[in-house]
C-alpha cells in the first residue's frame, strides 16, 4: 500500500527546517540524557559532603567542575539531579493536565448545552481560586512529597487546557465530517476521540510545550519558598534558593542552577514556537 | 413494501427571533429499492425533510408527525438506537465531499471505520472490504487510494469515497443530499451513472435531494416537488416531465436551458422569490408568483390531493397532455 505523507510528517519536516527549534530540541535531549544518567558517572553523590572542599568556585582541576556549595556538595551533580527532578515533575504535571484538560474540554465541546455549561462553570470556579495558595494548602494538609507536588500543579494546570480544547472542539463539531460521522452511525466516544480530538492535537501539543516551562517555574517557585522539594533532594528551585542566600560571597552557587533553569525554559519556549509554526502554518 | 414512510412531518426551528417552520405536513413514501427525487428551490425544506428522517436535525430543530423506517418509528428515538440505524439502515451522502471526510484519517481507515462501527470485523478484513467498495464506485487505483489522505484526491474522487463510506455498512436506504452540486458537469454525469449502477447492483432505495432536473430525469422513478416547506406535486418522473400539472413544476421545467434555444433570448425564470419561512400567509404560498392565480388562491390554501396517478396541491392545474 502506498503510504502518503501525513499531516504529522509534514509538520515534522517544517519543524526540522526551523533551526532554533531543532537546536532547542537537541539541547533539551542532551540535558535530559545528562540529567538521567550523568549523576551515575560522577565521582560524587548529590548528597555527599566533601569536607576538604567547601564552597570552592568552579575549577576543572579540583574534580568539582562547577564548584561546591557551602556544605561541600558537588554542584554539577546536584544541578543535574535538580534538573532531573524539575523536568520529571514538569513533564508529569503537564501530562496530567493534558489528560484531564483534553478529555474535559472535548466532552464539554461535544456535549454542548447544559452539560457544557456545567463543566465549564466548574472550571471557572477553580480558576477563581488562587492557584499558589491552593497548592500551598495541599502541601500543608498532605505530606510534602514530590508526588503530591506534581499532582497539585497538574491539577491546576488543566484548567486553561480544558478551555482551549473546548473552544476548538465546539468549532470542530460544526464541521461536515463530524456530521458525516454521526450520519454513519458513530457513537459519542468514537466521534470525540477519533474525529474531534486528533484534529485539535496540534493546538494541544503547542500549548503543552509552552506549559512545561511554566510548570518548571511554578515548581521552582514553590521549592524556592521551601514548600516544594525538600533537602537533601535537589530541585532547581531549592538550589536557586540556596544560592540566593550566598549570592554575595559565592555567586556560582546561584549562577549554576539558575543558568540551567534559564536554558531549559528558553529551549522549551523556542521549541513551542517552532511547533506552532510547524503545526499551524496559517498563523505564522 | 414501503421502506420509509413519512406522515404529517413538520419541522420547526427555535431561533432567538421566534419559531421558524421549515417543513409543513409532508407525506412521503419510499419503497424498497425505489428511487425518489425531491426537488425545489433552496429553502424549500427538502434537506430538512430528509435530515429529520435520519434523526439528524440540528439541536434547535423540532420534528413532529411520524417517520417510520421498515415499520419502526424514528422520530423521538433515543440517540443510541439512532446510531444503530444510521449506517446499516440509512446511509447519508452530503453535498460537500471534502468536508465530510475527516482530514487526518487515511481513506482506508475512514472506510474501515464506517464498517467497524457496525460490525465486529478486524481492521484487515475491513480494509479488504474498503478496497472492494472503492472498486465498486470506480475509484481508479483503489489499493493506492487506501493509504492517501482526503486532500490528495480530486473532487470527483472524494465524492466517490464519500459515497463508498456511506455504502460500507450496506444501507437499505441511501439519502444523497445534492451529491453532485460541488462537482463539474462531466463528473456529475459519472456520479449519476454510478448511482444508477449501484441501485441495480445493490438493490437499495435512494432518496435524492437536488435542484438539478437533469439528474432527476436520469435516475428517479418518482419526483416530489417541494415549495416553501410543502409538497406541491408528486408524480412519476416521465409523467412529471411530460405534463407537469402544478404551475411551479411547469415553471421549473420551462426554466431548463435547451440546446436548441435561441442564444440571444433571455433565460426563462420564475419571477419573484419564495416567501421567507414563517411568512406564509393564507392561501397558496406560490400564488404571488403564479401566472394562473385567481381570487381563490390568495384565500384558500390548496391541499395535496390525488390527481390521476399523481398528487397535486393546486386549484388550477395545467391540463396539457390530458391528465386527470
Amino acid at each position: 500500500m502506498n503510504r502518503s505523507r501525513g499531516l504529522w510528517a509534514d509538520a515534522g519536516r517544517r519543524l526540522a527546517a526551523n533551526r532554533a527549534a531543532v537546536a532547542s530540541l537537541v539541547i533539551l535531549a542532551l540535558l535530559c540524557v545528562l540529567a538521567a544518567v550523568g549523576p551515575a558517572f560522577s565521582a560524587y553523590a548529590p548528597d555527599e559532603l566533601d569536607w576538604e572542599m567547601m564552597g570552592v568556585p568552579p575549577e576543572l582541576g579540583s574534580g568539582h567542575w562547577l564548584g561546591t556549595d557551602r556544605l561541600g556538595r558537588d554542584l554539577f551533580v546536584r544541578t543535574l539531579h535538580g534538573a532531573r527532578v524539575s523536568l520529571a515533575i514538569a513533564l508529569l504535571a503537564t501530562l496530567v493536565s493534558l489528560l484531564i484538560g483534553v478529555t474535559w474540554g472535548a466532552v464539554a465541546g461535544y456535549a454542548g448545552g447544559r452539560a457544557d455549561a456545567l463543566l465549564m462553570r466548574f472550571v471557572d470556579v477553580l480558576y477563581a481560586l488562587p492557584h499558589i495558595f491552593f497548592v500551598i494548602v495541599l502541601t500543608v494538609v498532605f505530606d510534602r512529597s514530590p508526588m503530591l507536588l506534581f499532582i497539585a500543579i497538574g491539577a491546576v494546570g488543566w484548567l486553561t487546557m480544558a478551555r482551549v480544547v473546548r473552544g476548538q472542539a465546539m468549532a470542530l463539531m460544526q464541521r461536515e465530517f463530524v456530521e458525516a460521522a454521526i450520519a454513519s452511525g458513530a457513537g459519542p466516544s468514537r466521534i470525540i476521540f477519533r474525529h474531534v480530538v486528533p484534529n485539535l492535537l496540534g493546538t494541544v501539543i503547542i500549548y503543552a510545550t509552552l506549559m512545561i516551562p511554566q510548570m518548571i517555574l511554578i515548581e521552582s517557585f514553590l521549592s524556592f519558598l521551601g514548600i516544594g522539594i525538600q533537602e537533601p533532594l535537589a530541585s532547581l528551585g531549592n538550589l536557586i534558593a540556596d544560592g540566593a542566600a550566598e549570592m554575595e560571597t559565592a555567586p556560582w552557587i546561584l549562577l549554576v542552577p539558575a543558568t540551567c533553569l534559564v536554558i531549559i525554559v528558553f529551549c522549551f519556549n523556542f521549541l513551542g514556537d517552532g511547533l506552532r509554526d510547524a503545526l499551524d502554518p496559517r498563523e505564522r | 413494501m414501503t421502506l420509509l414512510e413519512i406522515r404529517n412531518l413538520s419541522v420547526r426551528f427555535v431561533t432567538p427571533s421566534g419559531v421558524v417552520p421549515a417543513v409543513n405536513d409532508v407525506d412521503l413514501d419510499i419503497g424498497d429499492g425505489q428511487c425518489v427525487a425531491i426537488v425545489g428551490e433552496s429553502g424549500s425544506g427538502k434537506t430538512q425533510t430528509l435530515l429529520a428522517s435520519a434523526g439528524l436535525l440540528a439541536a434547535n430543530g423540532l420534528a413532529s408527525g411520524s417517520v417510520r423506517f421498515a415499520g419502526a418509528e424514528i422520530l423521538g428515538l433515543p440517540e443510541r438506537q439512532l446510531e444503530r440505524l444510521r449506517g446499516p439502515g440509512i446511509g447519508y451522502v452530503f453535498q460537500d465531499a471534502l468536508g465530510s471526510l475527516t482530514p487526518h484519517l487515511r481513506i482506508g481507515d475512514q472506510l474501515a471505520e464506517s464498517l467497524q462501527a457496525h460490525r465486529e470485523v478486524d481492521r484487515a478484513t475491513a480494509l479488504v472490504e474498503a478496497r472492494r467498495m472503492l472498486e465498486q464506485v470506480h475509484v481508479p487505483d483503489a489499493a493506492a487510494r487506501l493509504g492517501q489522505y482526503p486532500h490528495e484526491l480530486s473532487g470527483g474522487t472524494r465524492q466517490r469515497v464519500a459515497i463508498a463510506a456511506a455504502l460500507m455498512p450496506q444501507p437499505r436506504l441511501l439519502i444523497a443530499d445534492e451529491p453532485t452540486t460541488a462537482l463539474d458537469v462531466t463528473v456529475q454525469a459519472q456520479v449519476v451513472d454510478l448511482f444508477r449502477e449501484l441501485r441495480t447492483e445493490l438493490g437499495m432505495a435512494l432518496a435524492l435531494v437536488t435542484h438539478d432536473l437533469g439528474i432527476v430525469a436520469g435516475l428517479a422513478e418518482r419526483v416530489v416537488v417541494m415549495y416553501a416547506g410543502s409538497i406541491v406535486e408528486e408524480a412519476d418522473t416521465s409523467r412529471l416531465f411530460r405534463s407537469p400539472a402544478h404551475p411551479y413544476t411547469a415553471g421549473l421545467i420551462e426554466a431548463l436551458p435547451r440546446l436548441d434555444d435561441d442564444t440571444d433570448a433571455p433565460m426563462r425564470t420564475i419571477a419573484g422569490v419564495p416567501p421567507p419561512p414563517g411568512m406564509v400567509s393564507a392561501g397558496c404560498p406560490f400564488a404571488p408568483r403564479c401566472a394562473r392565480r385567481s381570487e381563490r388562491c390568495s384565500v384558500d390554501s390548496p391541499v395535496l390531493a390525488a390527481h390521476g396517478s399523481a398528487k397535486l396541491a393546486c386549484h388550477h392545474p395545467a391540463t396539457r397532455g390530458g391528465t386527470a
